[in-house]
């Protein structure tokens, strides 16, 4: 390749210039940008509409997850204690978020739309053991909020399990 | 059976040669190819096709799908499977369509799914959709059948094989199929609970989520548990388990199936004995006692500085109640300590064991093969070694003859008599009978075995040691008693006197602690280290409690009434350290070398007793050793003493340990159900002098004591015998009186 | 017009400062600079603007875990990085910022130490800095590090000799190895870059070699050496290294201003040189900017490539720049 001096000096005429161009940097976190609405974040458990919890604890989301993060122990639903509809109920629910891939795969899995990925990403901690979200913080909404950009303009149709109870 | 002829049989276009009569299903798996089943299961006896799922094309048969698992392998079938024949992969497809069409949807909660044939086979050869669109038929679920069995009776696909167990292998008729069509169930007489000692395999045969155990409801999902080769540590036989684990606690066990030891079954207790592991009053820390205040928990350095303190103290006047239930390497490391440490070597073992039948040794499936078996004894089998009835069964239903006896059999004799029964046998026509006969069984059950030594001289008198067929069982009361008993005698060679009087004795085993005999010297010792699991057994009488481990939580070795050895693994994380680490630390402080470590103490153990066999030669299923050949005629023990017969208006008092009885079922919830009734079994002629009724209390009374019981008739039964189990006869003499 | 040593002393404690606050801010600069020209913001999080930026580094590098791998050879492995840095700072004790000024009855030289032979020892002194990258790459006894460090090594001894053989025209021109000597002729005629442009450009190129900056910063290379021979350091032994190239690179600017660009003087004008040493920090600005210049806009030499121009082409063109002046000044 031969020596191309004049390009070089042209290289250098494009650097200097770019110094007085604005810089296209968002600044987070004062700027969030919003996240796609089927962006795949921290998970969150449902409940039907009459407030049982759709989880069964039938754990085909642990058998899904290709890196093992969550733990089901399944229980009876007793008459004085009915969590959820049906024979069983998961009793520890637990997802290491620290191996967790984000991959969406639970979602798929779960035949009864009980956990979901949803769209937070602000999920650092100063300790490994605080990364350990039992059944109570994924049943719950989410401390903090991400802006999440608008359906209708990504044409995401909404998911029939916010739909039916 | 003649020599195996061979047939050529052409599967799916692969050639197979396998013995004439082999079925189909295993014809094809000797070529590699799968017939998918489901009510196919040769251990139950003849096949039915009742599910139609084994549907093959066989050439020259009428033209329509055949049920493989009906047919056996003729020379020159030509076989055609769903893989090449349309005709068949419609067929397999219409049979899971038409068995999902009722099938609820329960795949998420039903604790089979991840293991279940039925998801296996709808993957492989069923269809994708269903063109169900009307309400499927409901039952009301679920049912518990009995309190460690639930049934479900939506899931169940009709393959009626928990049916053919209850009606041909464990012989009791209490499941049943009722109604019919399509409200088909499964039930039991007026919905009274399946009782018995084989439930539990039915869970095992279920090939769907109908029929399932409820100790691990909801917990045991495939992916999430390991299972562990081991052997059952509960009785004599050791059949083969899985232990699944979970997370480090026993979920379940299932049947690993030795083909020779267990045939894949096993007993109840065995299955669901497990949760006594988690029983409240485990004892997890040493305990030891405090004038005034009872027990208090010690950390273990300071409870090896007790152990060590009491063991100098006693100044080599020590004596070890064992209870047969030690793993052989563990009962080694305590003869060695107590025998090499401390020069004593006194032992109680519950009773005596020995190799006194390893001339006339046979696998327990020999059984089956038998044409005449002899049951001696006291105790009936079941309650004794499970398994070994279900042998019995088997032969009986192959056409074998069966003679028992004993108080209850079919030769009647007095408690406590066997032994003479035993020599007389050598004459007379049973004797003769079994003195030509190339497949004879004899199995003593009960007490007053000596070892099996008589039975040992009866069969050396009977020729029993030429011939391979012929063999000879003692079923004893301890899991691994001879296992112990001969780790006890490989310790050492020395011999040394009684100590008088006793300066500590050293209870090992729960078995041990619940022993009566046991209780009564150490209230003669001055002190006792008892080494148990359960708060109650020892706590009140013992002056320093180590916390014991279960089989489940020990890897040792294990040797069965056969005198197979076998390996058993830890499965569960025990809440105390393995005996053996504690044991070679305390050795360690007498200057004795012992490892810490099973295989090491094996090691060193084989050498002397097990000629020199390896952990790793004991594998997965263990193999029999060949028989000794037999040196001398042996000498029969002294007879134990008869017990003295009734006066007029008494009776012999004959009693029983049950199977469902000790310090493990105590603790386990779903096996009460399973215990004896508090009933005195009277046999015919004396309800009707008494004038008794079945069912009636009556009050049985001897020098001091009186019990109420409920009575039942044994029409088996031998006049002048009443039979009381363990539990309910406690201080009762062997003379008793019954009035109403 | 000697100074008392104490005024010596106190000079060299300010100078030693006054480096090392340039080489902090130069971090900053850097970042910022190379950011702007990548249209993005450098930092500006730590404090206003990123101002305090350097000093969040300098706590993170003292707080952070200075490891020691078992296998690296003690007393080379911890001396290495210091050899570096001590080098780089020695070598600006003869640079001239300065005329002289008097002080109360003292009289302040403008340079720390004002020795003859001046430029020999600044290349004798970045010479001796070159033992402490080639040491410390093979004391930690790790393949990426030995390699690094035989790179490393390698490419500064080439450029090293063309960089010295670019000045030799200056010092013919001037006819004095002292660079207080060579300041003071620039004052009087033109700045040697004009005459010896070709050696300016030599001695910037050979410059940025030595100082292993881009476009010849294989050292660093980090997707082919990890990061060369600072692989095994960390915490603030590492950030002795970076210490060190960053002070080379004020130090190699501030002797191509003291050679080529009339050092302290300001250009035309003759009044206001009291104020040296503000004239000599705008033009080390400069010359610092053309180094992160470099840095943003050119890809990265390849190694056979930097050796080849290093030996090739840079080398033959050093000697026939000497050659010619030297026959120039003869001549006239």
């Amino acid at each position: 390749m031969s020596p191309q001096p004049v390009d070089t000096l042209k290289g250098f005429g494009v650097t200097f210039k770019q110094i007085f161009k604005k810089p296209l940097t968002m600044q987070y976190p004062e700027y969030k940008r919003p996240v796609y609405p089927r962006f795949r974040g921290r998970h969150r458990l449902w409940r039907h509409q009459n407030g049982l919890e759709k989880c069964v604890g039938c754990s085909l989301c642990a058998a899904a997850c290709p890196a093992d993060c969550i733990r089901v122990v399944a229980a009876e639903n007793t008459p004085e204690n009915r969590v959820s509809p049906g024979e069983r109920y998961a009793r520890i629910y637990e997802i290491n978020m620290s191996r967790c891939i984000f991959c969406g795969y639970c979602e798929l899995a779960c035949p009864f739309d009980a956990i979901t990925l949803g769209n937070d990403y602000e999920l650092a901690e100063y300790d490994r053991d605080d990364q350990i979200y039992t059944k109570d913080m994924l049943l719950a909404e989410p401390i903090k909020k991400v802006p999440v950009a608008d359906a209708e303009l990504y044409d995401t149709p909404i998911p029939y399990y916010r739909t039916y109870s | 059976m003649s020599a195996a002829e061979l047939v050529t049989v052409k599967i799916d276009e692969r050639s197979v040669q396998v013995p004439k009569g082999t079925g189909l299903v295993e014809t094809a798996a000797a070529a590699g190819v799968e017939i998918p089943v489901f009510c196919y299961e040769p251990r139950l006896g003849d096949a039915i096709g009742a599910c139609r799922m084994c549907l093959v094309e066989v050439e020259g048969m009428p033209p329509k799908p055949q049920a493989a698992c009906t047919l056996t392998a003729q020379d020159g079938m030509v076989v055609k499977t769903a893989r090449t024949s349309e005709m068949a992969r419609v067929g397999q497809n219409a049979t899971l369509e038409f068995i999902l069409v009722n099938h609820p949807l329960d795949c998420p909660v039903c604790d089979k799914g991840g293991e279940c044939p039925l998801q296996d086979l709808t993957f492989r050869y069923g269809p994708g959709t269903t063109r169900m669109t009307f309400e499927k038929r409901t039952f009301e679920k679920p049912i518990p059948i009995s309190p460690a069995i639930s049934l479900d009776r939506e899931r169940c696909i009709l393959c009626y094989r928990c049916t053919r167990f209850s009606e041909s292998v464990s012989e009791d008729n209490q499941l049943v199929a009722v109604n019919r069509g399509a409200q088909t169930m499964i039930a039991t007489f007026e919905d009274e609970p399946y009782t018995g000692a084989f439930t539990g395999n039915v869970t095992e045969l279920c090939p769907v989520g109908a029929l399932l155990p409820t100790q691990p409801r909801f917990e045991i999902r495939p992916w999430e548990f390991q299972a562990v080769p081991s052997v059952c540590g509960l009785c004599p036989v050791g059949c083969n388990v899985d232990v699944d684990q979970r997370e480090g606690k026993v979920k379940r066990i299932l049947s690993r199936n030795h083909p020779e030891v267990d045939e894949g079954w096993l007993c109840d207790k065995g299955r669901f004995g497990f949760s006594h592991l988690y029983a409240e009053d485990r004892i997890t820390e040493p305990l030891r006692r405090v004038r005034r205040r009872g027990l208090e928990e010690i950390s273990w350095e300071d409870a090896l500085e007790d152990a060590e303190r009491l063991l100098r103290e006693a100044d080599g006047r020590v004596a070890v109640a064992l209870s047969g239930s030690e793993t052989t390497e563990e009962a080694y490391a305590l003869a060695k300590l107590v025998r090499e440490g401390l020069g004593a070597h006194t032992a109680m073992l519950p009773e005596e064991v020995g190799g006194g039948l390893d001339a006339f040794r046979v696998p327990l499936s020999a059984i089956r093969d038998a044409e005449l078996i002899v049951v001696l004894g006291d105790d009936p089998v079941v309650e004794r070694a499970p398994i070994v009835d279900l042998w019995l069964r088997k032969a009986r239903r192959a056409g074998a003859e069966i003679v028992e006896i004993g108080p209850a059999g079919d030769v009647q004799t007095s408690p406590g008599t066997t032994a003479r029964a035993c020599r007389r046998l050598k004459t007379g026509e049973l004797g003769s009978r079994l003195r030509t006969s190339e497949r004879a069984i004899l199995i003593w059950s009960g007490s007053g075995a000596g070892g099996g030594s008589h039975l040992a001289a009866l069969a050396a008198d009977l020729g029993f040691a030429d011939k391979p067929g012929c063999g000879a069982f003692f079923l004893p009361e301890t899991a691994n008693g001879r296992g112990v008993a001969e780790a006890w005698a490989a310790a050492s060679d020395a011999e040394g006197p009684e100590p008088e009087p006793l300066g500590l004795l050293i209870v090992s085993g729960d078995e041990a602690a619940a022993n009566p005999n046991v209780r009564a010297l150490a209230e003669r010792a001055e002190r006792v280290l008892a080494i148990t699991m359960f708060h109650s057994l020892a706590a009140g009488w013992a002056d320093l409690v180590l916390p014991g481990t279960s089989y489940l939580e020990r890897d040792g070795t294990y040797v069965n009434l056969e005198g197979r050895v076998q390996r058993l693994r830890r499965a569960a994380i025990p809440p105390a350290p393995d005996e053996l680490a504690w044991i070679a630390q305390l050795a360690a402080r007498f200057e004795l070398e012992l490892s810490p470590y099973p295989s090491l103490v094996f090691a060193e153990l084989s050498e002397r007793i097990f000629g020199g066999v390896t952990y790793e030669d004991l594998g997965e299923e263990a193999r029999l050793p060949e028989r000794v050949p037999l040196a001398a005629p042996p000498t029969a023990s002294p007879d134990e003493p008869v017990p003295p017969k009734a006066t007029a208006g008494t009776l012999q008092l004959l009693r029983y340990r049950p199977l469902f009885s000790g310090a493990a079922v105590e603790r386990v919830p779903e096996l009460q159900f399973q215990r004896p009734a508090p009933e005195i079994e009277l046999s015919a002629k004396d309800a009707r002098r008494l004038g008794v009724k079945r069912g009636e209390p009556v009050n049985v009374r001897s020098n001091g004591t009186s019990v109420e019981l409920r009575a039942t008739i044994n029409k088996r039964l031998k006049g002048g015998v009443a039979r009381i189990a363990e539990d309910h006869a406690r201080n009762l003499h062997p003379t008793v009186e019954v009035s109403k | 017009m000697s100074e008392p040593w104490w005024i010596s002393v106190i000079k060299a404690g300010v100078i030693i400062n006054l480096v090392l606050l340039t080489f902090a801010y130069t971090t900053l600069l850097e970042r910022k600079l190379l950011a702007r020209m990548q249209l993005r913001f450098g930092p500006n999080r730590a404090g206003p603007y990123g101002l305090l930026q350097p000093i969040a580094d300098l706590i993170k590098l003292v707080r952070k875990e200075s490891f020691f791998p078992t296998a690296a050879i003690d007393t080379p492995y911890i001396l290495a990085p210091v050899v570096s840095a001590f080098t780089a700072l020695a070598a600006f004790a003869v640079i001239p910022f300065g005329n002289g000024w008097n002080i109360w009855r003292y009289h302040v030289n403008g340079v720390v130490a004002n020795v003859p032979i001046s430029l020999i020892l600044v290349f004798a002194l970045g010479s001796i800095g070159i033992y402490g990258f080639i040491v410390g790459g093979w004391a930690s006894e790790s393949k990426y590090s030995l390699l690094g460090s035989m790179r490393t090594c390698a490419q500064l001894v080439s450029y090293e000799v063309s960089l010295a053989l670019s000045v030799l025209g200056v010092v013919i021109t001037a006819g004095s190895l002292s660079l207080v000597d060579i300041v003071h002729n620039q004052a009087h005629s033109l700045w040697y870059v004009v005459p010896q442009a070709v050696g300016f450009l030599v001695f910037l190129i050979s410059g940025v070699a030595e100082t292993s900056r881009a476009p010849f910063d294989l050292p660093e290379a980090e997707q082919e050496l990890v990061a060369g021979y600072h692989t095994e350091y960390s915490g603030m032994r590492w950030g002795l290294f970076q210490m060190a190239e960053y002070v080379n690179m004020i130090t190699l600017s501030g002797l191509a201003i003291t050679l080529f660009l009339g050092g302290w003087h300001f250009p035309f004008a003759h009044g206001v040189d009291f104020l040296g040493p503000l004239w000599f920090f705008l033009k080390l600005l400069v010359l610092l900017f053309v180094f992160i210049w470099l840095r943003a806009t050119l890809p990265r030499l390849r190694y056979d490539q930097l050796m080849s121009f290093g030996w090739k082409i840079l080398l033959p063109v050093a000697t026939l720049n000497a050659l010619v002046t030297a026959l120039v000044v003869v001549w006239a």
